[in-house]
């Protein structure tokens, strides 16, 4: 349900009209606009005795729309009540909560909400997947605002939290279509010299020299740290993966000494390509998505909901054509109510898997979950 | 896809691979690069590394070491039989899709039904396992030659990643190794350096390499003075060197040490006094690299040793001067006593009126208890100087106890008192221990008893209590109905110069000594004692002593109790006796008493005389005073015991002394004489040494005292049976006499021959025809004599020397009875 405030008034009336149930949680999606006093808000929820997890991302979708203020609220029933993990570099196995086996949760789905400007976040889905092993799927995003400064994001019981993760699996099993569509422009080329999120070297020279070479020549326009975030998101870097698409990675800065600042962490000694996209073949992208998630031409998708991650970088690309996007994936499903209309958020960053491969984060990438 | 491309990747993709091994030495860091990197190139589902060592656990088989991606593992497990393994003994890599039948084999990560697995042989250590889904065909050829390449170098990387891990812990291992050898050492030192002993520390050479703070404070110099000196160089006594030297070349092997006691000079030249310890420093080649010695001062000890011993050397110097004393006394007060004593007997002999019967009886009594006073204390004085010593040697109690009681006959029928004594007849052998002072504590008391009892009865009861391992442990009950003690006197009856009242001494005299030399006596002798009294009703004294069981039957114990000691008569009758006394009035006592025993004499007045008279004259005893102006007796039986020309080289001597002191009997035994007399000499003392010395065999001093009821028991015969059986016929009587002197002389000699050949069956055969003849002729005593001695004979426990001492003494008494008869021969005739 989209609230287009984001009162906390509005947000405990309409839980209340969900009528919560132990077993049950909340899901909030704030917009970076126009948000409630956070502290207050759990402190109200937590004063309901409802459980409840979020977070604030730059965009909502609802239906074939993309909303920059308001909230989501959703219930589902709960396998493992929504926890929190704080420091998201220093995650160890042992600090999750020890819940029940991974079997148990076979028929769930875990999502996950991470503050996406958080370093090392694959080491800890690492340890999540190790928790929680390939038996779920897995389903969520980078939060936070569209300022790329890191500040407190995601929230649950505990507060509101930055560099932090909140994970909830929900009694529902997911089917995951996740593409992009991105192509490559220029490459192979060798990530000499990284450093968790930021390329330092590319075929062992300065990165920002390798990568002005290939983008500057196309754009026209030498890349400094001025301009280098509104250039850099038309050619994001993509890591090399045999049979199956690049794991995309958003330049979003260039830092004094000539290293690129990435959403995500770009494996040292990896083969990247640099990217260029099409918004043709980012939406062929979409519809493949789609079609992963079980989708044909003459057969749409009957999903009880249908949650959608989507790249705040990708959307801001498509810039007019994104509506196209989300129609690509409404005219996939079969929508006879209200509380059928996909919804989802604008992410710095995606986060699935490949079936029961990887746990991953994704750049400009489209991540569309349909449940049952 | 382009060519080049196709190309640049394969080749990125080593690249990456190659570089995601070997980045740590932690072998699951390694794993977890290589698997996370091919997991992402190969867009696999999941990959694996399987293990057969895990560094810190046991593995049996093969074990999932490291996944990707991570989930949860734990213990899965393979054995060394299982199919992937048997396939990889063919292979070093193989691929299998889910058509392939063996694919279910392969399922143990997760549950897949369809896909491909790819498995790399990881040299002897394990395996890697990939697997996808997006690959219809399996893995191909070329992709499998590729990865197989990249896998080798991952094997390498892990054997280098267990070889750190092992050298690792082995470093580890030393370090803590070293750091506890250091931290022992820094203890030892920290111990050795702080602790109040002395160390040195020497090379072989001796040259001092190590010293502590305490040898330096114990010696006065600094460490760095001590080190490079030779150790001996500190000595105070240059042989302590060599002693040392020579013990610890005895003492330089593993295991040994040595300790001394030596001195050393502190730097101030005042000596200093340790106890060294010291041990050899051996190499693990087995080594000497020098030694360490541990140092204790003891100059504190040894000053006070010294103190002592000097203190010990000044009491013992007192002790002397003091027994010297006693011994001078004794000689200087027993020698006028005897003399009184000795006239007044010979005085008594003579005819006196009854007044002067009365004076010399006051003057008899006077000069007794004079030397029972002084007899007294000489033994209060022996026995705190601890010089009293204790006989043993066997003797009837029974017999003892009867003699002792009679000798108190008269003084009990002068008050009228009934006077008895009891024996037990459960001690049914000769007893081992020291009658002389069981004689002196059981006279005391007895006399105490006769003493305080003016009414009733005075007795003495001799009980067995136990007897175990050669042991009689038996009780001595003096009991008395006189004034008794009261209660609270009985605690300090015992003490020194303690009556029970003072009007007591007034009333009874005595110097209350009596009891105390019982009680030490008693005590010395490892018993006990105690009062049990009654004021007004009596007192018994009790004590017990242990005997030793001689193993010997007490016989005829009846017969004995009649041997009191008589007149010599013509046991030694005819003996010649030398006597040796430079005092006159000895000279004269002795003389007479001798006399009256009809033994013929010689006197010598001193030592030159004495040599001289026993190179004239053959003795048969003689009799030697110690303390003589010249030379004293000691010497002058040395030079008669050494003159091989002397006719009296092998003739008894016996010595004659006033000084009561055991050490002067045992430097009477050494020199050479037979056994010691104390003055003033008691004629039956006397005589019993006549008897046991005159005549006997070289053995006779050593019978034992059990023969005592064979020698000196002739007694006269009688012929009242000859004359009842004869009706008195003269010539009958004289017949059997004649007969019977034949017969005796002859067996005197077949015993004598018996007795060296040690012929016991010829000996008992004898006896036992004799002993019907010495009943016919009244000669009783002779008769049980001879029963003993058969008896004796039958036993298999005495030894021949014994027997044949017991039997050269039954030949003498049957020489003697055989001239008692001759007598009687005269007198029919």
């Amino acid at each position: 349900m989209y609230l287009e405030k984001s009162t906390i008034e509005s947000i405990l009336e309409t839980i209340d009209t969900l009528q919560v149930k132990q077993n049950e949680v909340v899901l909030i999606l704030l917009s970076e606009l126009d948000l409630p006093d956070m502290d207050l808000l759990i402190q109200q929820l937590n004063d309901k005795k409802v459980a409840f997890f979020g977070g604030v991302f730059p965009g909502l979708i609802i239906g074939n729309q993309m909303f920059s203020t308001g909230c989501i609220l959703k219930k589902f029933k709960a396998i493992v009540m929504p926890f929190c993990l704080s420091g998201i570099g220093q995650v160890q196995v042992s600090d999750f909560p020890d819940y029940k086996t991974p079997e148990e949760f076979r028929n769930g789905t875990a999502l996950v909400l991470l503050d996406g400007l958080a370093p090392n976040i694959y080491a800890f889905l690492g340890k999540l997947n190790e928790l929680l092993g390939g038996e779920c799927g897995f389903i969520g995003g980078g939060a936070g605002f569209m300022s790329l400064q890191p500040q407190k994001c995601v929230f649950c019981e505990e507060g509101f939290k930055q560099n932090a993760a909140v994970v909830c699996i929900i009694e529902k099993k997911v089917n995951l279509g996740i593409r992009h569509g991105w192509e490559h422009f220029a490459g192979p080329m060798v990530a000499t010299q990284v450093e968790d999120n930021t390329i330092k070297q590319l075929n062992w020279r300065n990165a920002i020299d390798v990568y002005n070479e290939i983008v500057s020549v196309d754009c026209g326009t030498t890349l400094n740290q001025d301009n280098f975030g509104k250039i850099a998101q038309g050619y994001p870097f993509g890591i090399l993966r045999e049979n199956e698409d690049d794991i995309v990675r958003d330049p979003i800065a260039l830092n004094g000494d000539g290293s690129i600042e990435c959403i995500g962490e770009v494996p040292p000694n990896t083969v990247l390509h640099v990217l260029k996209g099409r918004p043709a073949a980012l939406l062929e992208a979409t519809k493949q998505a789609m079609r992963d998630c079980g989708s044909s031409e003459s057969q749409p998708i009957n999903a009880s909901e249908t949650l959608i991650v989507d790249c705040i970088t990708r959307a801001l690309f498509l810039e007019n054509q994104f509506i196209e996007e989300m129609n690509i994936i409404r005219n996939s499903l079969q929508i006879s109510s209200p509380d059928q209309e996909p919804y989802g958020v604008l992410s710095l960053g995606e986060i699935s898997s490949y079936g029961d491969g990887m746990l991953e984060l994704f750049n400009k990438t489209i991540v569309v979950g349909t449940f049952n | 896809m382009p060519f080049r491309i196709k190309i640049i990747q394969d080749i990125s993709l080593l690249y990456e691979l190659s570089l995601s091994v070997g980045s740590s030495l932690d072998p699951r860091v390694n794993c977890q690069n290589f698997l996370n990197t091919i997991t992402r190139r190969k867009s696999l589902n999941f990959s694996s590394i399987w293990l057969n060592k895990i560094p810190e656990k046991e593995v049996d088989g093969y074990e999932l070491f490291e996944v990707c991606p991570n989930f949860r593992k734990s213990n899965i497990c393979l054995s060394n039989h299982h199919f992937i393994l048997k396939q990889l003994e063919k292979n070093p890599y193989f691929n299998i899709s889910h058509h392939d039948p063996n694919f279910k084999e392969l399922v143990q990560e997760k549950k897949v039904t369809s896909g491909s697995y790819a498995i790399f042989k990881l040299g002897n250590i394990g395996f890697l396992k990939l697997f996808a889904n997006n690959r219809e065909n399996g893995f191909s050829d070329i992709e499998m030659a590729q990865l197989k390449q990249v896998v080798d170098k991952l094997n390498i990387s892990l054997d280098g990643c267990f070889a750190h891990i092992q050298l690792k812990e082995e470093t580890q291992q030393r370090l803590e190794a070293q750091q506890a050898i250091k931290e022992s050492e820094e203890k030892y030192r920290g111990a050795l350096e702080n602790m109040e002993l002395g160390l040195l520390e020497v090379n072989p050479d001796g040259h001092i390499i190590r010293a502590n703070n305490a040898i330096c404070q114990m010696l006065g110099y600094q460490a760095d003075e001590l080190v490079g000196k030779q150790e001996r160089s500190l000595y105070r006594i240059p042989e302590d060197s060599e002693n040392v030297l020579t013990n610890w070349t005895y003492a330089n092997t593993p295991g040994r040490h040595h300790s001394y006691e030596l001195q050393f000079n502190h730097k101030n030249g005042a000596p200093v006094w340790v106890l060294m310890s010291r041990a050899p420093v051996i190499n693990p080649h087995g080594q000497n690299t020098g030694s360490f010695g541990i140092y204790f001062d003891i100059t504190a000890r040894k000053t006070l040793e010294q103190e002592l011993s000097d203190a010990k050397m000044v009491a013992e110097r007192a002790r002397l001067a003091e027994r010297q004393f006693i011994t001078h006394m004794s000689h200087e007060i027993r020698t006028p006593i005897n003399a009184v004593i000795g006239m007044t007997h010979l005085l008594s002999t003579t005819k006196l009126d009854e007044t002067q019967k009365d004076y010399l009886n006051s003057l008899d009594f006077s000069a007794k208890s004079l030397l029972g006073i002084i007899d007294n204390i000489l033994d209060l004085s022996k026995i705190d100087a601890g010089v009293i010593e204790f006989e043993q040697q066997p003797f009837d109690l029974d017999y003892f106890q009867k003699n002792l009681v009679r000798s108190f006959k008269f003084k009990s029928e002068e008050k009228n008192l009934l006077l008895y004594g009891e024996s037990d007849p459960d001690i049914d052998h000769i007893v081992v221990g020291d009658p002389i002072r069981l004689n002196q504590i059981l006279t005391n008391l007895l006399a105490n008893a006769l003493k305080f009892t003016e009414n009733g009865e005075v007795s003495l009861h001799v009980k067995l209590l136990s007897k175990s391992a050669g042991k009689y442990l038996i009780q001595f009950r003096v009991h008395d109905t006189g004034i008794g003690i009261p209660e609270d006197k009985l605690d300090t009856i015992f003490e020194y110069f303690k009556q029970a009242d003072p009007q007591i001494s007034r009333k009874f005299g005595g110097t209350g000594l009596g009891l105390t030399i019982v009680k030490q006596l008693v005590e010395m002798q490892g018993g006990t004692i105690h009062i049990e009294s009654e004021e007004g009703k009596g007192s018994d004294f009790i004590f017990e002593l242990s005997f030793g069981d001689s193993g010997i039957p007490v016989e005829s114990r009846h017969e004995h109790a009649g041997l009191e000691y008589q007149t010599a008569d013509n046991r030694i009758a005819g003996s010649h006796v030398m006597i040796v006394e430079d005092n006159l009035l000895n000279q004269k006592l002795l003389c007479k008493t001798l006399e009256g025993w009809d033994c013929t004499y010689a006197v010598a007045h001193n030592s030159a005389e004495a040599i001289n008279l026993s190179k004239q004259q053959q003795f048969d005893i003689i009799l030697m005073d110690i303390h003589m102006p010249d030379q004293d007796g000691f010497e002058t039986t040395g030079i008669i015991r050494n003159d091989t020309q002397n006719i009296n080289k092998t003739t008894p001597i016996i010595a004659l002394t006033a000084a009561a002191m055991a050490d002067e009997k045992r430097k009477a035994l050494e020199a050479g004489m037979n056994s010691f007399l104390t003055k003033p000499i008691s004629p039956n003392s006397l005589l019993d040494h006549l008897c046991q010395y005159i005549k006997p065999s070289e053995n006779a001093k050593k019978a034992p005292q059990f023969c005592k009821p064979l020698d000196f028991t002739s007694n006269e015969p009688d012929l009242s049976y000859l004359k009842k059986i004869s009706n008195g016929d003269p010539e009958f009587i004289l017949g059997i006499l004649n007969d019977f002197k034949k017969e005796a002389d002859q067996a005197v000699a077949e015993l004598e021959r018996y007795a060296q050949e040690g012929d016991l069956e010829k000996t008992f055969a004898l006896l036992h025809k004799l002993q019907p003849n010495f009943a016919m002729l009244g000669l009783n005593t002779l008769c049980e004599n001879s029963k003993t001695l058969q008896k004796i004979l039958m036993q298999d426990d005495n030894s021949l020397e014994i027997l044949q001492v017991c039997i050269n003494k039954m030949a003498i008494n049957l020489q003697r009875a055989s001239r008692l008869v001759s007598d009687k021969i005269d007198l029919c005739q």
